[in-house]
C-alpha cells in the first residue's frame, strides 16, 4: 500500500467564532484521485485552503509529506481571472515556475507543460481570446509545469460547456495515471468526475466522511438521485 | 518651432517624457489590478501637500511628495477597516485632500501657482524638480523591470500568487510607495486633477492592441509618451495648457482605437 502524503486530523476552523469545519479527519494516499463534494458552505475550499497553509487550522494538525513533494492549486475560475487580462497562454503558465528566471528553461518547460493539457500551437494566444475550456487547460498546465506532486482543484469545471467538461474530466484523469500526482478535487459536478476519481470526500451536513468511489456511488449518489426522481415524481 | 530652443521648453520635454514614461508603468499594475480609483485619490490628497507647501514657502514638489505618501498609507490603513467595502477609502481620501487643499488655498499668496498645480504647469519645472522627476522615474523603471513577473503574478491572481512564495505585503508595501511618488512628481507638471491621464488611459489604449503583457507594457509607455510630446506641442503652437492638451489627446485616442476596433468586427 502506498504511503499516506496527507493526513488532516481533527482539524477544526471557523472564522470570526462560527465552526466552518469541525474536527475533520482524513489521509490519502499517493497516487488517489481524492474528489471533495457536498453541501455548499460546508468548507471545502476552506479545507484546501488549509492544506495550502494560507489558513491556519483552530484545532488538529495537517501533516503533508514534504520530501520532494510539491503542492500546485488550481483556484476557483470565476473568483478571481478577467478575460480582458492581456497576458497570453505562455506568460500565465510561466507564472508556476516563479521564482525561476532562466529565459531559456521557461520557454521549454511552457511548451511542454501546455503540450501536457493538448494546447500545444497555442502559446502566443491571449488568454482571453481562449474558450472556457482552454482557458482551464491554461490554468492546469501553469499548476503542472512545476511539476507537482499534489494537485488542488477548486471547482476547475464551473462555467465550462459540456464538451469541455468532459474533456477537462479525462484530462485531469490522465495527469493522475500517467504522472502519478495526488488529486484533490473540490467539485459540485461530481457525477463527471467521480469515474476518475477513487476516493470521495463527503461533506453532508455536520459530518466529512471519506468513502470509496463505490462506496459513494451506491450509497449517496444513487441515493441523492432517487431522493430527486421521488421529489420531481410527487410534484408531478 | 524656436520655442523648442529655449531651455525650459527642453526641460519641459524631457520631464514630459520621463512623467509619460513612469506613469503608465505603474498604471498598467494599477489598472490591472483595479485600482484605477487609488490614482485618483492619491492624487487629491497631493494637493493637500501642495498647498502645504506653497503656504510656507517650500517646494511644492516636496510638499506633495510627503502629502501623497501620507495618503497612501492613511488609505491602507482605512481600507483595513472596511475590508468589502474598499472603495470607501478612495472616497475618504480624496474628500481629505481636497477639504485640506481647499482650508489652505486661502492662505496662499499666488493663486495662480495653486491653479498651476490643479491643471499642470510643465513649462515651469526647475532644474531641481527635473533631477527629482529623472530619478523617481528611472526608480520605478527598474522596480518594475526586475519584478515584473511578481507585479504579473500579483495582477493575475494574488491569491496564488502567495501561494508561490511572492511576498505579497513586501510587494504591495514598495508598489503604493512607487506609486505615491510617481503620482506626487507628477502633481505640478500634468495636474494634479490629469494625473489619471496618464496612468490610466495608455493602459487603456494598450489593452485594446497588445497581444502580451510585456507587449501592453511597453505599447502602454509609447502612448503615454505620445500623448506628452502631442500635448507639448500642440499647447505650444495654440497657447494652451499642456495637461489640459495632453489629456484630451489621450481620450480622442482611446476612442478612436475603441471605433475602429469595432468597425473592423462589424
Amino acid at each position: 500500500m502506498e504511503r499516506e502524503i496527507i493526513k488532516v486530523t481533527n482539524v477544526s476552523f471557523g472564522y470570526d467564532g462560527n465552526d466552518v469545519l469541525k474536527d475533520v479527519s482524513f489521509c490519502a494516499q499517493r497516487g488517489d484521485f481524492l474528489c471533495i463534494t457536498g453541501i455548499n458552505g460546508a468548507g471545502k475550499t476552506t479545507l484546501l485552503k488549509l492544506l495550502l497553509k494560507t489558513l491556519k487550522p483552530s484545532s488538529g494538525t495537517i501533516s503533508i509529506d514534504y520530501t520532494g513533494n510539491k503542492i500546485s492549486y488550481v483556484p476557483q475560475k470565476a473568483a478571481s481571472f478577467n478575460p480582458a487580462f492581456p497576458a497570453t497562454a505562455a506568460e500565465i503558465t510561466a507564472l508556476g515556475l516563479y521564482p525561476e528566471k532562466n529565459k531559456a528553461k521557461i520557454a521549454g518547460e511552457v511548451k511542454a507543460a501546455l503540450k501536457k493539457v493538448n494546447l500545444q500551437g497555442c502559446e502566443n494566444k491571449l488568454i482571453g481570446k481562449l474558450s472556457g475550456g482552454q482557458q482551464q487547460r491554461v490554468f492546469i498546465a501553469k499548476a503542472l509545469i512545476s511539476s507537482p506532486d499534489i494537485l488542488l482543484l477548486d471547482e476547475p469545471t464551473t462555467g465550462i460547456d459540456r464538451d469541455s467538461l468532459g474533456d477537462i474530466c479525462c484530462l485531469l484523469g490522465d495527469i493522475n495515471k500517467n504522472y502519478n500526482i495526488t488529486v484533490l478535487m473540490v467539485t459540485h459536478d461530481i457525477a463527471s468526475i467521480i469515474n476518475h476519481a477513487n476516493k470521495v470526500l463527503y461533506f453532508g451536513g455536520d459530518k466529512v466522511s471519506l468513502l470509496s468511489s463505490a462506496q459513494y456511488r451506491n450509497n449517496i449518489f444513487h441515493a441523492g438521485m432517487a431522493a430527486d426522481f421521488t421529489a420531481h415524481g410527487d410534484g408531478g | 518651432m524656436r520655442i523648442f530652443l529655449y531651455p525650459f521648453m527642453q526641460r519641459a520635454i524631457i520631464a514630459a517624457l520621463l512623467i509619460s514614461a513612469a506613469l503608465p508603468l505603474v498604471g498598467n499594475i494599477v489598472v490591472l489590478r483595479r485600482l484605477s480609483p487609488v490614482g485618483d485619490a492619491l492624487s487629491h490628497g497631493s494637493l493637500f501637500g501642495v498647498a502645504l507647501g506653497l503656504c510656507f514657502g517650500v517646494n511644492p514638489v516636496l510638499g506633495a511628495v510627503l502629502a501623497t505618501l501620507f495618503s497612501a498609507f492613511l488609505l491602507e490603513f482605512i481600507r483595513g477597516a472596511f475590508p468589502k467595502y474598499s472603495e470607501i477609502s478612495t472616497s475618504i481620501i480624496m474628500s481629505l485632500g481636497v477639504g485640506l487643499a481647499a482650508v489652505l488655498s486661502g492662505f496662499v499668496k499666488s493663486r495662480a501657482d495653486f491653479d498651476a498645480v490643479l491643471f499642470g504647469s510643465v513649462v515651469a519645472v526647475s532644474d531641481i524638480e527635473l533631477v527629482f522627476i529623472f530619478l523617481v522615474s528611472v526608480s520605478i523603471a527598474l522596480y518594475i523591470f526586475f519584478n515584473l513577473n511578481e507585479l504579473l503574478y500579483m495582477a493575475f491572481d494574488e491569491e496564488s500568487a502567495a501561494v508561490s512564495g511572492v511576498n505579497c505585503k513586501r510587494v504591495n508595501f514598495i508598489f503604493t510607495f512607487l506609486l505615491a511618488l510617481a503620482v506626487s512628481i507628477s502633481a505640478k507638471t500634468v495636474g494634479a486633477l490629469l494625473i489619471s491621464t496618464l496612468m490610466v488611459i495608455p493602459p487603456a489604449c494598450a489593452m485594446q492592441l497588445s497581444k502580451s503583457f510585456k507587449g501592453n507594457i511597453i505599447l502602454s509607455v509609447a502612448f503615454g509618451m505620445f500623448f506628452a510630446l502631442t500635448g507639448l506641442l500642440v499647447s505650444a503652437l495654440f497657447d494652451l495648457k499642456p495637461g489640459g492638451v495632453i489629456s484630451v489627446t489621450g481620450v480622442l485616442t482611446l476612442i478612436v482605437i475603441i471605433l475602429i476596433r469595432r468597425g473592423r468586427k462589424i
